[in-house]
């Protein structure tokens, strides 16, 4: 609850339907924390706005919730330089063809070309100059296929940010 | 899209110096009410990049007064700074319509070093870029 009271800024890259963040944002508001701003991005519109329906039915307040059509943060990565206290990622993660990464339609929910890694090793960068410090964090799925272990020796090494699994189930 | 979006909103097309603020120009705007809390707005204060917000107001002024949808509707008058403001309720209040219930529905973003126009519709800006922009 102390954790939850102290969060300022929630970013989710590839929002989707919104559910993460809108139930983020409902344990917040559960926890009395009226201070936090949440962000939600997709590189596709209709996810976008599906963000924003999930919210409002399920009284996320929307005033709350910023939802940008981009790709991962881009647009948002100088105003939020280490400002992120809680980052959601769920990556397109499942290991396809190249061609079929980097469209905006469904196939971006899923499409992670070699390994499943080709959109999350272009996030890595960008997730490691959002967190803030030091008690930033990131909770982001992946599967095995995309090597979870070299994620963690790439982000410890180049970042300094310690990568531990979570919570593991099948799929 | 809210002027509070647009208050984080910057054009990173390689090349470009600075690509913020963004300006706006809007086509479409509307205006809809929502629920004031006090304390968010005062929470947002240190987040928010202000001077930005007197340009975006500034930017759909003129628009704001030809939509017809919301006749009668007047831009809060806001100080040219707020640091040493005292935060009273009704500044917050002008503040939260400025940031909230201002809504760009239709129009362009357009980068102030390059031109790159981001298009917004149905209130949604579209910020991503083309491959030779990366």
């Amino acid at each position: 609850a102390e954790r939850l009271a102290s969060i300022r800024n929630v970013l989710e890259i590839g929002s989707g339907t919104g559910v993460s963040t809108v139930f983020l944002g409902s344990m917040l508001r559960e926890a009395k924390n009226t201070d936090a701003t949440l962000f939600a991005t997709d590189v596709n519109k209709d996810a976008i706005r599906v963000t924003c329906k999930t919210a409002k039915e399920n009284g996320v307040d929307l005033d709350s919730l910023e939802a940008i059509q981009c790709d991962l943060a881009t647009p948002l990565l100088e105003r939020l330089r280490n400002k992120v206290d809680v980052l959601i990622f769920n990556p397109p993660y499942v290991p396809t063809p190249e061609s079929e990464v980097g469209s905006d339609g469904i196939e971006a929910s899923w499409a992670g070309g070699k390994d499943g890694r080709v959109v999350f090793d272009r996030a890595i960068p960008q997730i490691a100059s959002l967190l803030s410090w030091p008690n930033g964090a990131a909770y982001i799925i992946t599967v095995d296929d995309n090597k979870p272990e070299e994620i963690a020796k790439t982000m410890m090494d180049e970042y300094g940010i310690e990568v531990v699994p979570y919570v593991r189930r099948r799929a | 899209m809210r002027l509070l979006t647009h208050n984080y909103l910057q054009s990173t097309v390689k090349g470009t110096e600075k690509g913020y603020p963004l300006k706006i120009e809007a086509t479409t705007i509307e205006y809809e009410e929502s629920p004031f809390d006090a304390e968010f707005v005062r929470s947002l204060i240190p987040k928010i990049d202000y001077s930005t917000v007197l340009i975006g107001i500034q930017q759909i002024s003129d628009k704001l007064e030809e939509s017809n949808n919301i006749q009668g509707i007047t831009i809060p008058d806001l100080p040219e700074s707020i640091e040493n403001e005292d935060l009273q309720e009704d500044l917050l209040k002008k503040l939260h319509t400025v940031l909230f219930d201002i809504h760009v529905v239709e129009g362009d973003l357009v980068c102030p070093d390059t031109g790159r126009r981001f298009n917004i519709k149905k209130g949604i800006p579209n910020m991503i870029l083309h491959a030779d922009e990366i």
